[in-house]
């Protein structure tokens, strides 16, 4: 099981990416380990921090999800980057809302994630790091 | 014709309120002026963002649809929008929809700005990248 560390404003956390639900995607984010960029909240989706970086994009629509749960990380085609759900939240876009891969999950620390997303709401964006555990 | 100033972090432009349109709402928010209160970007609606103070509004509107003056369920860059049971302003400054968790609402449309919005959506747009910023509402002669 391919386990990433999410390094947030002097935080730590981890992470499980779905190789077996999303092995393409999930082996993309993979290889591009270590990332680091920027976050900040979306403007469109709700809870939701998105990290800007640039991971190679296959053509793959791998494991879509609708609905999304705190702890979810999620993978957004033409946009790129990847997204970490806090609370309530739903990719959406002018358009209305639309499925997304799900890419992986939070191993806990979602109650640190949401106030370091109330943090960058009220204090702008924060780097975060993601590597191999 | 009700006009207002509005200075975000520095950037000012000038408005017009619907008094036309929402006068109780309108005549509410006037009494309120100057005001002062740090805003945020929005995090449901697109290219707008909101007061977070409230504002100092307590008007029965039970009586008129949706419970608002002008009640609107789109907005154009530069539309400044008011959520009663939020008592909060939002102004939208590009593609924009006012929404929460429950999706896009209806807010009472109060005004609008006046002329070029490129500087001010500039820096509503920085909102996201620095957080939060001050914004002034003052009323003009």
């Amino acid at each position: 099981m391919k386990r990433m560390i999410v390094e947030f404003d002097d935080q730590q956390f981890e992470a499980v990416l779905f190789e077996d639900r999303a092995p393409i995607i999930c082996g993309n984010i993979w290889n591009a380990l270590p990332l680091e960029g920027p976050v900040t909240n979306t403007k469109w989706s709700g809870d939701m921090l998105r990290l800007w970086v640039q991971i190679p994009e296959p053509p793959e629509h791998e494991n879509m999800a609708q609905l999304h749960n705190p702890g979810d990380i999620i993978f957004l085609h033409k946009w790129n980057g990847l997204r970490f759900v806090y609370g309530q939240a739903r990719m959406q876009g002018p358009s209305g809302a639309h499925p997304t891969p799900l890419v992986g999950r939070m191993l806990g620390g979602v109650d640190a994630l949401a106030a370091l997303g109330r943090r960058v709401e009220w204090e702008g964006a924060r780097p975060m790091r993601l590597r191999r555990a | 014709m009700k006009k207002i100033g509005i200075e975000l972090d520095g950037v000012p432009v000038t408005a017009v309120l619907y008094e036309d349109l929402a006068p109780l709402t309108v005549a509410a928010l006037w009494a309120c002026l100057p005001f002062e209160d740090r805003v945020t970007h929005g995090k449901w609606s697109g290219d707008m963002f909101h007061t977070n103070e409230e504002l100092p509004i307590d008007l029965d509107m039970a009586q008129f649809p949706f419970g608002m003056e002008n009640p609107v369920g789109f907005q154009a860059p530069g539309d400044i929008v008011y959520l009663p049971v939020a008592r909060e302003i939002a102004i939208a400054y590009g593609e924009a929809r006012f929404a929460w968790v429950a999706g896009a609402m209806m807010v009472s449309g109060l005004g609008r700005i006046e002329g070029d919005l490129a500087a001010f959506a500039k820096k509503a747009e920085r909102l996201m990248w620095e957080g939060a910023k001050t914004l002034t509402l003052r009323r003009l002669p």
